[in-house]
C-alpha cells in the first residue's frame, strides 16, 4: 500500500501532537499532581508512536515509544515526575520535533543518541544536560504548526477539508483586486449617463464584502495557535536563569488573521523573554522586596471592536523613569529639552528608540531596551500602537493594540501637496477642523485645543516632505491620531473621505519609506500610500 | 452485498489509513467517530455492522466503550485495533465482546483477514 498519500496528514498531526506535549509539559511542573495532564501526555506519546509506526519511520516510532514507557512508569508510580525528568522528556521531544521536521523537508532521519535513549530508560541515573537549548523557540522559517489539536479531533472528514494557507492568502488578493476593479467600475459609471448600472453595482459591493468577510472568517486562528508555544519558551527561560515564573495566558481563543499572527510571533516572544531576564527579579531579590518568591508573566488578549489588545504584565522591578531619560539623553536619543516635555508613556517608548540600547546600558537598565525597536516596528508596520506601563518595583506592561487583518483596510483619504495618502481608519481618532485662532504656543511648540487639552501639532506635508499650500481657507482640516502613546494633530490639505482599500507591500526602494506601510489603487486609478501615524511622533 | 463499518480513532491520520485499507477490501465506511461520545451517537444514526476501535481515546477507554456499544446494538461487531498488546489487554477486549484484535502498527493483510473471517 502507497503511504505517502498520507504523508502530510501525519505531519500536521504529528506536529499537534508535539506542540500539545510542550504544553503539558510545562503544565505538569506547575501542577505535579493532576493526573489529567500526565494521561493526556501518554496519549500524544501513545498516538505519536502508533501514528509513526503505521508510516514505517522507525526511528520516531522507537523514540517515541521510549517516552512513552516513561511516561507509563511517571503513571503507574515506579517513576516520579521532577524537573530533571520534564527535561529528558522535553529533549526527547525536541529531537521528535527534529525528525518531523526532517521527515518534511524530505530528509534522512538521524537516529537517536544513544545516550538519549539509556536515560530515557533509566531516567534516575543523572540529570540531563539539554542538548538543544536552541530548539525551543522555533525559527521564523520552519513552517508554522498545523491547528490546535482540538480542531480536527472535532472535525467531520466529510464536512472538513483541509486547504494549504497559499491558497487563502490568493484568495484575499483575489478579492482585494476585485474591489479594486469595483471602484473602478463605479468610477466609469459615474462618468457616463448609465441609470441602469447603479443597482448591479450596488449588488456587486456586497457581494464583494459578503466574500471578502467569507475568505477572512477563513483565514482566521484562535491566538493558542502561537500560543501554546510560550509556557516552554518562558520555562526554559526562567530555568535556565535560576528563576521561578509562571506564565498565565488569558483569551487565547481571540482569534485573528493568520497573517497578523505571524507579524506578531517574534515580538511577543521577544517581550517575553526581555521580561523574564530583565523584568523579573531571581527569588532571593523578591522575597527581600516582599513579593511571592516565584513571578507571574501575565499574557492577556481581548478583542477590542476590530482590533485586538494584547498586554503582556509581569510583577518584577519596573522602570525608573529619571533613569530612563538619563541614559537616552547620555546616548543621544534626546535632548535634555526635548526630555523635559515628555510624558510618562513617551519616556517608557525611549526604549523603543534606535541606538536606546547600547551594551553599557543593558545591565544598568534592565535592558529593556534591546531589540525593542525591532518590536515596536514590527507593531506599526501592521497599522497598530505599542504603549508601555511601568511601576517601579510593582513591574511594567506592555501593550499592543492590533488590526484583526490588515490587508483589505478601510482608510481614510487625505490630501497632502501633490499626493493622497490613507490613514487607516482605525488609527484616526477624529477629524477636526482648525482656524488659525485655535493654534497657539505651549511650552516653546505649536499646540491646539482638543477635549480642552493643549495637543501637539504638525503639518502632514512637513512630514511627508509636500510642498505647502501658498494660501489656506479660513479653516484647515486635521486628524488626530496616536503616536508614540500621546495625540497629535496633523494639519492637512482637505480630507477626501473614508474607502475600503486593498493593501499591497511596496516593493525596494519604496519600501524604504519607513512612514508608509504598503499602497493602494482607488477607482481612478491613481495610487495612495498608507501612512504609519506613528511617523507623526 | 458486503458490510459496512464505522472507524472509531481520535486520529484522522489513522482514520483515513483505516478507510484506504476498509474501502480497498470492498466494504463501505458509513461513520467516522474520533471519540466515545461521537462514537455512541453515530452507532445509532448509521447502525454499522462492523466498528474498528482503537482503545485510548480523549474522552473513554475503548475496552469501555465496546461494553457500551454492544449493549447498544447487540449484532454489532467490534474489533479492537490497538498498538496496546499486552495479553491481559487483548483478553479483557475478547472478553468484552470483541470478535477480533488487531495489534499496531497494522498492515492492509491483518486488517483484510480479521474482516473476511467477520464475512465468513
Amino acid at each position: 500500500m502507497d503511504m505517502s498519500q498520507y504523508r502530510e496528514l501525519f505531519l500536521s498531526e504529528a506536529r499537534n501532537h508535539l506542540a500539545a506535549f510542550n504544553e503539558l509539559i510545562v503544565k505538569m511542573e506547575q501542577e505535579p499532581d493532576n493526573r489529567d495532564n500526565l494521561d493526556e501526555l501518554f496519549r500524544h506519546a501513545h498516538s505519536l508512536k502508533g501514528m509513526a509506526a503505521t508510516m514505517e519511520f522507525e526511528e520516531v516510532a522507537t523514540l517515541a515509544h521510549r517516552l512513552e514507557d516513561l511516561l507509563g512508569n511517571v503513571r503507574n508510580g515506579t517513576a516520579t515526575f521532577s524537573s530533571a525528568l520534564a527535561d529528558i522528556l522535553l529533549e526527547g521531544f525536541d529531537l521528535l520535533g527534529a525528525m518531523v521536521e526532517s521527515i518534511g523537508r524530505g530528509e534522512k532521519i538521524t537516529a537517536t543518541p544513544a545516550d538519549l535513549l539509556h536515560r530515557l530508560k533509566n531516567p534516575l541515573l543523572g540529570r540531563a544536560e539539554r542538548r538543544h537549548p536552541e530548539a525551543v523557540v522555533a525559527p521564523a522559517d520552519q513552517p508554522s504548526p498545523a491547528p490546535p489539536q482540538h480542531q480536527f479531533r472535532q472535525s467531520d472528514s466529510f464536512a472538513t477539508v483541509r486547504v494549504k494557507t497559499e491558497l487563502l492568502d490568493r484568495l484575499v488578493a483575489i478579492t482585494g483586486e476585485l474591489l479594486t476593479v469595483r471602484h473602478i467600475l463605479a468610477e466609469q459609471a459615474s462618468q457616463v449617463e448609465a441609470p441602469g448600472m447603479a443597482a448591479p453595482l450596488r449588488q456587486l459591493g456586497a457581494l464583494v464584502r459578503d466574500l471578502r468577510d467569507e475568505v477572512f472568517q477563513a483565514r482566521m486562528l484562535p491566538f493558542s495557535f502561537i500560543a501554546e508555544r510560550f509556557p516552554r519558551l518562558v520555562r526554559d527561560l526562567a530555568r535556565k536563569q535560576g528563576k521561578d515564573v509562571e506564565l498565565q495566558i488569558v483569551g487565547s481563543d481571540c482569534e485573528l488573521d493568520r497573517g497578523v499572527l505571524e507579524e506578531i510571533t517574534e515580538p511577543l516572544m521577544h517581550l517575553l523573554r526581555n521580561a523574564v531576564d530583565h523584568g523579573l527579579e531571581i527569588a532571593d531579590e523578591r522575597v527581600a522586596a516582599g513579593k511571592p518568591h516565584n513571578g507571574t508573566l501575565t499574557m492577556t488578549v481581548r478583542r477590542n471592536r476590530d482590533r485586538i489588545e494584547i498586554s503582556i504584565r509581569d510583577d518584577g522591578r519596573g522602570m525608573d523613569p529619571l533613569r530612563l531619560v538619563e541614559k537616552a539623553v547620555a546616548n543621544g536619543v534626546v535632548t535634555t529639552e526635548e526630555a523635559s516635555r515628555m510624558s510618562l508613556p513617551e519616556i517608557y517608548l525611549l526604549t523603543c528608540a534606535p541606538g536606546f540600547s547600547t551594551a553599557a546600558v543593558i545591565s544598568d537598565i534592565s535592558g529593556r531596551g534591546v531589540g525593542m525597536d525591532v518590536v515596536k516596528t514590527a507593531v506599526h508596520k501592521l497599522g497598530g500602537v505599542l504603549s508601555i506601563d511601568s511601576r517601579l518595583g510593582q513591574g511594567s506592561s506592555f501593550t499592543l493594540q492590533i488590526p484583526l487583518t490588515v490587508s483589505i483596510i478601510h482608510g481614510l483619504l487625505v490630501r497632502s501637496g501633490k499626493i493622497t495618502v490613507a490613514f487607516p481608519i482605525n488609527t484616526v481618532e477624529r477629524t477636526i477642523e482648525l482656524s488659525r485662532y485655535d493654534i497657539y504656543e505651549h511650552e516653546g511648540r505649536k499646540v491646539c485645543d482638543v477635549d480642552g487639552e493643549p495637543i501637539p501639532l504638525k503639518n502632514l506635508n512637513r512630514l511627508l516632505g509636500q510642498p505647502l499650500p501658498q494660501k489656506r481657507g479660513a479653516l484647515v482640516p486635521a486628524l488626530v491620531v496616536q503616536a508614540s502613546g500621546t495625540r497629535v494633530a496633523l494639519l492637512t490639505d482637505g480630507i477626501k473621505g473614508q474607502q475600503e482599500i486593498f493593501v499591497k507591500p511596496l516593493g525596494v526602494p519604496l519600501s524604504c519609506m519607513k512612514w508608509c506601510s504598503g499602497g493602494a489603487i482607488l477607482g481612478d486609478g491613481s495610487v495612495v500610500f498608507v501612512v504609519d501615524p506613528s511617523l507623526a511622533g | 452485498m458486503k458490510k459496512t463499518v464505522m472507524l472509531v480513532d481520535d486520529s484522522l491520520f489513522m482514520r483515513n489509513v483505516l478507510r484506504g485499507i476498509v474501502q480497498s477490501q470492498g466494504f463501505t465506511v458509513v461513520a467516522e467517530a474520533g471519540s466515545g461520545i461521537e462514537a455512541m451517537k453515530k452507532l445509532s444514526q448509521h447502525r454499522p455492522d462492523i466498528i474498528l476501535l482503537d482503545i485510548i481515546l480523549p474522552d473513554a477507554n475503548g475496552l469501555d466503550l465496546l461494553q457500551s456499544l454492544v449493549a447498544a446494538s447487540p449484532h454489532v461487531a467490534v474489533v479492537i485495533c490497538s498498538s496496546l498488546g499486552q495479553e491481559s489487554v487483548i483478553k479483557k477486549a475478547l472478553d468484552g465482546g470483541a470478535k477480533a484484535f488487531i495489534q499496531k502498527p497494522f498492515t492492509p493483510e491483518k486488517i483484510a483477514e480479521a474482516l473476511d473471517r467477520l464475512e465468513a
